[in-house]
């Protein structure tokens, strides 16, 4: 009797640790990332105006203008990510549909040669060539150029999580006599959300880290250009801060996206 | 199906057009200051000697600045994308583009006029041999000149060396020269890019005329790999600018601006204490500048020099006083 009583005391313990432990997990999932990233985010600001920086330090580190090309860096990627979300998913919808079966290597293998390009290359592809004639202004061929390059992942994963559906949850859907419409948007695209969104959130990074080079091309500006200011003039706290921001911009952003993840994702049928 | 993808049609559009949408269109005729791009390599917008030293030199702002690769800056000067440019004053493609270049009135750029730099030892076995072969050369290079000759290696592809060869027979320079350093072992260096790799060969097969055994160093990489090759006695010779050596080198904050006075002060300290010996001066000085397309300089009001572009970029107000075209002074909105 009482080790069946202790048997229960046990594994309410066990529950309540569980509990204590799903708590701790949640919490760190909401606070875990924003905490760290402002204790670095404070940590390099103290960094930056702690230490001696001469004039020309002073200038690019100015704190008027980082905000600035922090915000058109993030402009950018954010503009980036959401014409790659429009364009790619589809495409990946499109490229699981039975009819587009004969066009599909067609377009991943467009995709594979924009992520296999360098970044740089790919950018002064959409700058420089032909393709600059589309454009009406640097800022519109830049932007294309990165959209290009980030293309990959949202469109593999789009594919990807669309066929990892079950073939017996289509057939069932189909056999409650769903037409292919609903069978999309009721049974797919909802199953494949969390391989789609683990692609976008790829895809975010990379866009926060290549449009570092953008500050190369007419018409656009981003915190690559601190970065290559305290390179190309020996000044390490430039670089330091340009690079560490840059970083804490990739986190914040990878962060958001792992919350509308979180939001998303689908919770049983 | 098609409604879904209509749908993402018309989303893809909305985020283009959104994309567009910046910049609003002036009247025509009239000049907005903030459509007058300065294009500038990202560390000429930071440096002391660039972009912010310059602003406070000559008391005004440009108020549209963009950082782009210094290659691009020169096309995108030519074909009016970007209103102004910085540039290198001795650059090929200055002609090549036809660019026009504003001068520094307020003498506010540093010097940089290049000279042959010897390591004593090398100097003092051939001094006036050295001095009767190179002070001829070094005078015939002006800026007109070395345009043409660095538009030759930039522009149109041709070879350093031949380039060089042609400037030496077509100046007459080695007419006399053959035999006077017969014996005399002299290893010559240059930097990497194509006015250094041209001077470069101008010392090799002017030293080759003249007798010596020459060795070839040319394009050693940056500024400080060639002086410490330089210093460290690898090569005997190269080719330095005066500014470099003061501002680099020296780490002086203030460049002198008489291009006399600041060879002087750079040759003797530099003979003080590190025993190199510079010859004479060449005339061009390869400096920052900024400069225009012949088509943007005759619509705004063939500005001359730097302070010409002070009504331009503060009021939108030609230089030479008049009125932009078709102003009618109500078209603004």
């Amino acid at each position: 009797m009482s080790a069946i009583s202790e048997k229960i005391q046990a594994s309410e313990a066990e529950a309540a640790a569980e509990v204590r432990e799903s708590r701790r997990k949640v919490f760190l999932r909401w606070f875990g990332t924003p905490l760290f990233l402002v204790a670095a985010g404070a940590a390099l600001m103290t960094y930056a105006f702690t230490t001696e920086l001469d004039r020309t330090a002073q200038r690019a580190l100015d704190p008027e203008r980082v905000i600035e090309l922090t915000l058109e860096h993030l402009e950018i990627s954010l503009l980036v990510a959401l014409i790659t979300v429009v364009l790619a998913v589809p495409t990946g919808i499109m490229c699981t549909r039975d009819w587009a079966r004969r066009i599909r290597p067609f377009f991943i293998g467009l995709a594979n040669i924009g992520q296999a390009t360098p970044s740089l290359g790919l950018i002064a592809l959409f700058v420089l060539t032909v393709f600059g004639v589309l454009f009406r202004s640097g800022y519109q061929a830049v932007v294309a150029g990165l959209v290009a390059y980030t293309f990959l992942p949202i469109l593999r994963n789009t594919i990807a999580g669309i066929e990892a559906v079950d073939p017996a949850l289509i057939e069932s859907a189909r056999g409650m006599g769903m037409n292919r419409r609903e069978l999309l948007l009721k049974i797919e695209l909802p199953l494949a959300v969390p391989v789609m969104l683990a692609g976008i959130r790829v895809a975010l990074i990379l866009a926060v880290g290549t449009t570092s080079l953008v500050y190369l091309f007419p018409g656009t500006t981003a915190l690559g250009q601190v970065i290559q200011q305290g390179h190309g003039l020996g000044r390490t706290a430039v670089l330091i801060v340009g690079a560490g921001l840059v970083a804490l911009l990739a986190l914040l952003v990878d962060y958001v996206a792992s919350i509308v993840e979180w939001v998303l994702r689908p919770r049983g049928l | 199906m098609s409604r879904w993808m209509s749908v993402t049609a018309l989303l893809s559009v909305v985020a283009l057009v959104a994309a567009a949408c910046n910049g609003g269109d002036t009247a025509e005729g009239e000049i907005d200051p903030n459509d007058l791009v300065l294009c500038v390599e990202s560390e000429f917008e930071v440096r002391g000697d660039g972009l912010p030293g310059m602003e406070e030199e000559y008391g005004f702002e440009f108020p549209n600045v963009d950082t782009q690769d210094l290659g691009l800056i020169y096309s995108n000067v030519g074909d009016g994308d970007c209103t102004f440019g910085e540039v290198f004053t001795s650059d090929g493609r200055i002609g090549a583009l036809d660019l026009h270049v504003l001068e520094d009135d307020q003498g506010f750029f540093p010097l940089y006029n290049p000279a042959p730099v010897f390591r004593e030892d090398a100097y003092e076995e051939n001094a006036d041999e050295l001095e009767n072969l190179f002070n001829p050369i070094t005078e015939a290079l002006d800026t007109d000149m070395i345009i043409q000759l660095n538009e030759r290696v930039s522009a149109d592809g041709d070879d350093p060396q031949q380039v060089a060869q042609d400037f030496l027979d077509e100046e007459g320079l080695l007419e006399d020269v053959s035999g006077t350093l017969d014996g005399a072992d002299i290893t010559v260096g240059s930097k990497d890019f194509d006015e250094q790799l041209l001077l470069g060969w101008i010392s090799v097969l002017a030293l080759q005329e003249a007798g010596a055994n020459v060795g070839n160093e040319i394009d050693l990489g940056g500024t400080v790999a060639a002086r410490d090759a330089l210093e460290g006695g690898e090569i005997d010779h190269y080719w330095e600018y005066t500014g470099t050596a003061w501002i680099e080198f020296f780490e002086e904050e203030d460049p002198i601006p008489d291009e006399q006075e600041q060879y002087e002060a750079v040759r003797d300290r530099d003979r003080e204490e590190a025993n190199l010996v510079w010859l004479q001066p060449a005339p061009f000085n390869n400096t920052y500048a900024l400069a225009m397309s012949q088509e943007e300089y005759e619509r705004l009001g063939q500005p001359e020099t730097l302070s010409d572009l002070e009504p331009l970029v503060t009021e939108g107000r030609l230089p030479n006083g008049e009125a932009p075209e078709d102003d009618e002074g109500d078209t603004g909105e």
